[in-house]
């Protein structure tokens, strides 16, 4: 038995050299010095790996007693982070029918990877790029140094930071996690929705729609259809996609043999994006005429990964003579693990 | 004097009664299968038990009851029935009002939460690219223009990957049964680890983006 989406990856963007039109309110209200430039995100950064270590090392789970209290503990879940920084690119790929993805590429997914895998449990290790931009804030004693023959640094662990957590820009938190308030829920991104007539508005829904796992798409059209079912609904919702995760099906991984890493060269890079392109619209087209669905499409270290799976709860688990024949391109070639 | 005798007077009639109440039409003469109508519909309604038996049919000749004041919709009436008429297209605008806005509106706002609850699935930089994109298509989505796929745009950022473990441990030291007992229990306390974290970066951090793998 596997779960999948026990990871995060979070990323702050430079502001100095790009226009973000999600937080254009907050981008005007800042000075030039207070703006989040590369440095300071590589700083906020650390500062947050260093809390969510601090926070969710040795993460105790419990069982449930019979009362319904707090039972004995049963296990311990633990994290390990990994920091990078870097050019970054991020696509939009798919159709405008059925499927979409966004994916995230670029040199930082290789550093943070080597980091994360290098760092032991409770640990966050930075790459060598980040740490460049992290020595910035300390004073010459102090400066974090990568031992030889690899790649990335620890940085801070469960109970100790190795870097200085107070930087000199005014607009951090100075090293301190602040409290979550409802100025800090403000810091998010509002639709435009007084933009936009009942036809955007359902162009959009449509789109989006697009991008969100089947599953939830659907629970969520049969509430919209039926708004009065949405408040006493939440319970079954939350079960029927717990049930929706936990059924049996078929798990195909894909890996298409693809170089899948940003280069110097824009022609390149428009070539590979592309390609991912046409990758996701052959698997999707044929995934989708076996009833199954693509769940993930994830680009990292490891490659180009596809993640698909078909619905089978009225097969048994012995019946596994379940056979796919993927008919794309020549040139991409295809692992396949069944479960 | 009746009305129809002077053709000056029932003129401005016909035109204060067009200026007043838009929808009301002026037409150059009824036809045979109007007329029909109009007197199949008075039978009908005076063979009903509770109208007045004395209510006299309607004309099924336009020049044995006079001329007409008014008409609507193609239908030649007086000014009785133009009042009448006028009154019931008003309260029919009100009704259309309610049946036509109230579901526009309702359905706005369901869109709106739907929308909202999907956008809670999406990297916030994915949505406030596609909600961009589609204010900007504005008027010419009847044009169809799509996103042109792949979309890419690129920046300079700093990377934080947080890998959880245990898991996958856990599973398989439990039979099946025990599993089956304890994983929604592991799936709830580990979505609450997950918030945990997420709220550690998203809220206090001023995180850009967030991405699940």
């Amino acid at each position: 038995m596997k779960f999948a989406g026990d990871a995060i990856f979070a990323e702050w963007r430079a502001e100095d050299n790009e226009k973000m039109s999600h937080n254009i309110s907050r981008q005007e209200s800042l000075s030039p010095s207070e703006k989040l430039n590369l440095t300071n995100c590589v700083h906020t950064a650390a500062v947050c790996g260093a809390a969510i270590v601090n926070k969710c090392a040795d993460y105790p789970i419990f069982a449930e007693s019979i009362t319904g209290g707090q039972g004995p503990q049963v296990a311990t879940l633990n994290v390990h982070c990994g920091l990078g920084v870097g050019e970054m690119a991020g696509v939009h790929v798919g159709n405008e029918y059925s499927r979409r993805e966004y994916l995230i590429l670029g040199e930082p997914i290789d550093q943070v990877s080597e980091a994360c895998d290098s760092a032991k449990l409770g640990e966050l290790r930075a790459s060598a790029a980040a740490i460049s931009h992290l020595n910035k804030y300390q004073c010459f004693k102090d400066q974090l140094k990568i031992e030889k023959d690899a790649k990335s640094a620890i940085i801070a662990s469960r109970r100790q930071v190795f870097f200085n957590k107070k930087r000199k820009a005014t607009w951090s938190m100075n090293g301190r996690v602040r409290k979550p308030t409802k100025a800090n829920m403000k810091d998010t991104y509002t639709i435009p929705f007084d933009q936009m007539d009942l036809t955007s508005l359902k162009y959009f829904h449509k789109i989006l729609s697009f991008y969100v796992h089947p599953v939830v798409v659907s629970d969520e059209l049969a509430q919209m259809y039926n708004p009065n079912t949405r408040r006493d609904g939440q319970m079954a919702q939350e079960r029927h996609r717990a049930e929706a995760e936990l059924r049996s099906v078929f798990t195909i991984f894909i890996k298409p043999k693809i170089d899948a890493n940003l280069s110097d060269d824009p022609a390149k890079n428009d070539k590979t994006f592309k390609q991912l392109n046409d990758v996701m619209n052959a698997v999707t087209s044929v995934v989708d005429s076996f009833r199954g669905h693509l769940r993930q499409y994830i680009v990292d270290d490891k490659g180009t990964f596809m993640k698909c799976c078909r619905w089978c709860s009225n097969v048994g688990h012995n019946s596994s003579c379940f056979s796919l024949y993927l008919n794309i391109r020549h040139y991409y070639c295809f692992y396949y693990c069944f479960y | 004097m009746h009305p129809g005798n002077k053709p000056e007077a029932n003129e401005t009639s016909k035109q204060n009664s067009a200026s007043t109440y838009p929808s009301m039409k002026k037409v150059p003469e009824h036809t045979t299968e109007d007329r029909a109508w109009r007197g199949s519909l008075s039978s009908s309604i005076s063979s009903l038990g509770n109208q007045p038996q004395d209510m006299e049919p309607l004309p099924t000749d336009a020049t044995s009851h006079g001329t007409q004041d008014t008409t609507v919709d193609g239908l030649a009436i007086n000014n009785d029935d133009a009042i009448a008429m006028m009154m019931s297209e008003l309260m029919a605008c009100e009704s259309n009002n309610d049946t036509v806005h109230e579901p526009s509106l309702a359905s706005r706002a369901a869109i709106i939460e739907s929308i909202r609850w999907l956008g809670r699935h999406i990297p916030r930089c994915a949505l406030s690219q596609i909600s961009q994109h589609v204010v900007n298509l504005g008027n010419k989505l009847v044009d169809n223009t799509p996103m042109a796929l792949p979309h890419v745009s690129t920046y300079r950022a700093a990377l934080l990957f947080i890998d959880m473990s245990g898991f996958t441990k856990l599973s398989q030291h439990l039979d099946v049964e025990s599993l089956s007992k304890v994983r929604m229990l592991m799936i709830k306390q580990h979505a609450g680890m997950k918030r945990s974290s997420i709220s550690v970066v998203a809220r206090t951090f001023y995180c850009t983006n967030v991405y699940f793998f």
